[in-house]
């Protein structure tokens, strides 16, 4: 029967001693096996048995990426329950919505931070909160708020209990629901089975021969759809091991620690990685500078004649060896991608530019592409894709159609369907199949080429398409642009509005020697702005070339004072633009981008601060 | 934390400096327990009072009592034996070594092995080793440091730099902690994030806090106690509200004309 509670109790069986969760505590790497993690499981599930949760009872999981968190995701779905993990950051109305939209009764939150912002939640159907860590919670004496370290002890262990709820589980069972990400539609809490998660996770890992010898890192928010495909599903279906960051902001050590073999990341941690690496090279002594920058043009190369399919030459061969055991080889080493074998990434466009350079220095990449309708996974790319423009074939069983340019799925992996919303659920589905309100096509080898959302997509007031998604990943794919939003549905012609990258715009401010006092003072500087223009000049260079975008060339832009934020509701957790909600907010700016104003001056709400935008023309 | 019996006590200090009067009689107690804050404006000797609690100045007449032990003519290193930990002015960091190390430094007061076991990795220095190191670890943890565990000291911003010292003097281990401006050239967020820090190690821990600050509107909030000095001498004691409405204070805040 495909349920975790299956897999946990086959994993436990097959694998008992081998690691199965590791999480960074007081500077150690703590091993669970997968003994320990069954009997861990076997615990908790009887103490949130004995509190009520059972078959169909929606329970939020609300913290970080953390052993103790994937453990409840066990011990519910052991007892049937629906998981409900929401990202660490949420607070306010956003955790309201979230709570109330899935009908949350019980909660564990990790620390004081969640239990605060749980019990400022007023109206939800929250009927128990559990915690962990007890740090700062003496004083609480909320009836609703159960430790539950301490209401853990004195419960024996009991593979007994797992095996007589695994007799009632079955795979048709809800496992989770998730919220769509909100970026071109408005939230739809999507129902997940345990049997469409497993069937997703297993055709990834038959296709890459995903085993227990695989490690992977879970550092994606709880609550994206893509942290609960590539790190707990795959983790249970192949029995490798999941190691849990010790916070935030050590990501990127915890990684060179790890060595994971497996990642999935969306295409700002790729992007992180080439910006960070960018800038210190940017920041290092020239004869460095040069030996990198001649590797990277020798890997370069050859991955270009890849991606065209022709064959160089064996001195560019050489070249490319060298490089990559010389130089590429110890810079993977320094970002812990030196035992990667699979790399994966998905959940929005990739720039074009980033893609190339880690597949040139020996990194596997892979563009997938889903939706949460679909298990976050629908088609996947092979290693022979050299190009980032297509999203690859879809994965075994399942199959993808287009209808009207719109793309449509089927599979093990679809929905169960919208949680209590038979009307959405209907315009969702058709016949089987499953809308993803996205454009594409398919080639003549059976590869999925994603145009962007439908939603986004429009005409310019003088006739001509407009495809925000293409413009937006072109500006992304400079390291100087962080975020990039591109307007221009039912205007006279197309506009961006930009926010550099701090870390690296400064190094290279810096070594002009520019003056400047912070990031919203630079992002204004002339030079910057220069900088910018002499991009985008390239981008409508590359867009003249083929009639079809040549309307579509940006002809004002306006580079914002801050990047945008998930804390203004400007970004969702893993970064994707939400287009709608950024429009609005800055609808003055976008209507001085129309007019011949050269600045701009607005009060920002963030820090209510006043600021003056200069605005150019391309 | 509930105040309880006195457990610093300062009785009557006077310290000059040639013909310059920093402190003149100056007496107040601190209880167990407390968050006491040590406030006044420039130049009122406020710094110079730490000094004397912890053993660097040697005042001409009165005396400090600590734990019942009369400190007055104690070396520092004896002072700090007995449970009292600082912070600095100016940040007194090895510019060189990691936040870990840095904070490791705390640690010595723990230490009894010789420098041989150490050297050779023997006897008590292996199980020292393991208990300073988790020692460590747990207050990284409680100040969330752990994105800068190997981060050059050097390289860090300054409002980082301060929480890192709060952190070794924690490591330490102490009954009273003294902290000097420890908000002085910050943020107010990271202002914030420090006063939070105070009132939580003084909760957790039942450590007392003396800590003097320039800027009498961040310790208002947090101190159960505040002593006041101007120009060397005490102009004010009392709780938080008692301060605000003394015209003495506000005077020597607001300035009046002579």
């Amino acid at each position: 029967m495909d349920t975790f509670l299956a897999l946990l109790l086959e994993q436990a069986r097959k694998n008992s001693d081998l690691p199965a969760l590791r999480t960074k505590r007081m500077g150690i790497w703590d091993t669970l096996t997968w003994a320990q993690t069954r009997d861990k499981v076997s615990v908790l599930a009887q103490l949130l048995s004995q509190q009520g949760v059972g078959v169909g009872t929606s329970f939020g999981v609300f913290g970080p990426n953390h052993t103790d968190m994937y453990l409840a995701y066990l011990a519910v779905h052991s007892l049937g329950g629906v998981v409900i993990p929401i990202d660490s950051n949420t607070f306010g109305e956003e955790l309201r919505r979230q709570v109330q939209s899935t009908d949350v009764e019980h909660i564990l939150a990790f620390e004081q931070q969640h239990v605060d912002a749980l019990l400022e939640c007023e109206q939800t159907c929250v009927k128990r909160i559990f915690y962990i860590n007890r740090r700062g919670m003496e004083n609480y004496t909320q009836p609703e708020l159960m430790s539950l370290p301490e209401n853990l002890e004195g419960i024996e262990a009991s593979t007994a209990f797992l095996e007589q709820m695994d007799g009632q589980r079955d795979s048709g069972e809800t496992a989770t629901i998730l919220l769509t990400s909100g970026t071109g539609r408005s939230e739809r809490p999507v129902e997940l089975s345990h049997g469409a998660l497993i069937a997703t996770a297993r055709s990834i890992a038959q296709r890459e021969t995903i085993t227990q010898k695989d490690g992977l890192l879970a550092y994606l928010p709880l609550s994206a759809s893509s942290d609960f495909l590539f790190s707990y599903s795959l983790t249970m279906v192949t029995g490798c091991a999941m190691n849990c960051p010790e916070s935030d902001d050590t990501v990127l050590e915890n990684m060179q620690e790890i060595g994971p073999t497996i990642l999935f990341g969306p295409p700002y941690v790729y992007k992180y990685i080439y910006t960070h690496a960018s800038n210190r090279i940017e920041s290092a002594r020239t004869l460095d500078t040069k030996i990198y920058k001649a590797a990277l043009r020798a890997v370069m190369t050859v991955a270009s004649h890849r991606a065209e399919g022709k064959r160089g030459s064996f001195v560019d061969w050489l070249l490319f060896m060298f490089a990559r055991i010389t130089t590429f080889s110890p810079f993977c080493n320094i970002y812990g991608l030196s035992r990667l074998r699979l790399a994966l990434t998905g959940g929005d466009a990739i720039a074009p530019d980033v893609f190339n350079f880690f597949r040139a220095i020996g990194i596997d990449l892979r563009e997938t592409y889903g939706q949460v309708e679909g298990c976050a996974c629908v088609t996947m790319q092979s290693p022979e894709d050299w190009n980032s423009d297509s999203v690859g074939v879809p994965l075994d069983g399942t199959e993808v159609r287009i209808e009207n340019g719109e793309i449509w799925f089927r599979g093990p992996g679809q929905m169960k369907g919208i949680h209590k919303n038979p009307e959405a659920t209907a315009e969702s589905t058709k016949d089987g199949w499953v809308r993803t309100h996205d454009a594409g096509h398919l080639d003549d080898q059976g590869r999925l080429h994603v145009h962007g959302q439908i939603a986004r997509m429009g005409k310019l007031n003088g006739g001509g398409e407009f495809a925000p998604d293409m413009l937006e990943t072109h500006l992304r794919s400079s390291e100087y642009i962080k975020q990039a939003i591109a307007i221009g549905d039912g205007r006279e012609y197309p506009v961006a509005i930009v926010a550099v990258d701090g870390t690296i715009t400064r190094t290279w401010a810096d070594r002009r020697s520019l003056r400047y006092t912070g990031y919203a003072d630079l992002s204004a500087h002339a030079s910057v702005q220069e900088m910018v223009r002499e991009y985008l000049q390239k981008i409508n260079e590359f867009l003249a070339e083929n009639p079809e975008t040549a309307s579509m060339q940006l002809r004002r832009f306006a580079i914002l004072n801050r990047e945008f934020m998930a804390s203004a509701g400007e970004v969702t957790p893993t970064r994707k633009l939400r287009c709608h909600e950024v429009a609005e907010k800055h609808r003055g700016l976008i209507d001085a981008l129309y007019s011949d104003a050269l600045e701009y001056t607005y009060t920002d709400p963030v820090d209510e601060e006043s600021y003056t935008l200069p605005l150019g023309n391309v | 934390m509930a105040a309880g019996n006195p457990i610093l006590q300062i009785d009557n200090i006077t310290l000059a400096f040639g013909g310059v009067t920093a402190l003149n009689g100056i007496s107040f107690d601190v209880a167990e327990g407390e968050i006491c804050a040590v406030i006044g404006p420039n130049g009122a000797g406020k710094s110079s009072m730490l000094n004397v609690i912890s053993g660097v100045y040697v005042p001409q007449t009165g005396r400090v009592i600590f734990k019942e032990q009369d400190c007055t003519r104690k070396r520092p290193r004896q002072i700090a034996q007995l449970g009292m930990a600082r912070t600095f002015q100016n940040i007194a960091l090895f510019q060189g070594m990691t936040v870990l190390e840095n904070i490791l430094t705390g640690r010595c007061m723990k230490i009894r092995s010789t420098w041989i076991e150490q050297g050779l990795n023997i006897g008590r220095a292996r199980r020292e080793e393991v208990e300073n190191r988790r020692a460590v670890e747990e207050v990284i943890e409680f100040l969330h440091l752990q994105g800068i565990r190997k981060t050059p000291v050097g390289k860090l911003p300054y409002g980082l730099q301060k929480r890192v010292e709060l952190a070794r003097a924690l490591v330490a281990e102490p009954i009273m902690l003294l902290q000097d401006e420890p908000m002085t050239g910050m943020n107010l967020e990271e202002k914030k994030d420090m006063s939070c820090f105070a009132l939580e190690i003084n909760r957790e821990f039942g450590t007392t806090i003396v800590l003097i600050e320039h800027d009498m509107s961040v310790v208002m909030d947090i101190s159960d106690h505040v002593v006041v000095l101007d120009y060397g001498a005490k102009i004010g004691d009392g709780t938080p509200d008692e301060i605000k409405n003394n015209q003495d204070v506000i005077d020597a805040y607001l300035g009046v004309t002579h």
